[in-house]
């Protein structure tokens, strides 16, 4: 299964204090399972990652932690950073 | 970094922290980029290294045995068979080093991260492969080596008087 993209928002980069935005790659892996009862109250959970990110305008790295919620039928494999999306001064 | 389109449809994240890269991280970082790298001539190096440990293996190994046997020893027809073997197994493992360092042809472009990546795991699979087989090889030609040379210190005595 290909992985899902979801978008990171960066207000403030560390080094240049514009907003950025990455895109993500999210490798889940889909189980499939019988539903049961408690199934249907399961709470998602969240899972850490920290990832480095390269400033598109200082060209400089930082990181980041984020949390993404996965279930016990959606587990989440790897998150990879695919690139940058936009940021302020591409924007403007 | 390339820039992407950002869909609709895309959920948004928002980082719970943001900071310079930590120490601690830099250190992974610059130790995981020097793996990637290194890991394409770290399978070159142990084939070069390799084949030319296997050929000086025999010359070895023949030292050894007539170190081993007596002077007036005369090699029959079955014997050169069984004492030739570890030799014949360390030069099939150097050919098998020296395939495996053979340069291949392929064609990538810097521009799609994914090529690379794919003629990048293409060469560490083959090398894997070849540096596999040549020293499963050659540690077998070692094994029957040892063995017939402990042999023949047994049945000449080699080392007794």
């Amino acid at each position: 299964m290909s992985p899902r993209s979801e978008c990171i928002a960066i207000d403030s980069c560390p080094k240049c204090q514009g907003r950025h935005r990455y895109k993500l790659a999210v490798d889940r892996s889909i189980v499939i399972k019988w539903l049961t009862a408690s199934d249907m109250y399961e709470r998602a959970r969240q899972v850490r990652f920290v990832r480095l990110f390269t400033c598109p305008v200082k060209k400089e790295d930082y990181q980041a932690t984020f949390y993404l919620s996965d279930t016990s039928s959606d587990r989440i494999k790897d998150v990879r950073v695919v690139g940058i999306v936009s940021s302020d001064e591409q924007e403007d | 970094m390339t820039n992407k389109k950002i869909k609709d449809n895309e959920p948004i994240v928002h980082p719970a922290e943001v900071s310079d890269v930590s120490p601690h991280n830099r250190a992974l970082y610059e130790a995981g980029k020097s793996l990637l790298v290194e890991s394409i001539s770290t399978g070159r190096e142990f084939c070069k290294f390799m084949t030319g440990t296997a050929m000086g293996a025999i010359p070895v190994y023949f030292a050894l045995l007539k170190f081993v046997l007596p002077k007036d020893y005369v090699l029959r027809s079955q014997d050169e068979f069984y004492f030739l073997t570890p030799a014949v197994l360390f030069l099939a493992s150097s050919v098998i080093f020296a395939v495996g360092y053979f340069p291949t042809k392929g064609s990538l472009s810097l521009d799609l991260p994914a090529e690379i990546e794919r003629e990048r795991s293409a060469a560490i699979t083959r090398r894997m492969r070849y540096s596999a087989w040549g020293f499963s090889i050659f540690y077998i030609g070692i094994a029957i080596g040892v063995w017939i040379t402990l042999r023949a210190l047994g049945s000449f005595g080699g080392l007794t008087k």
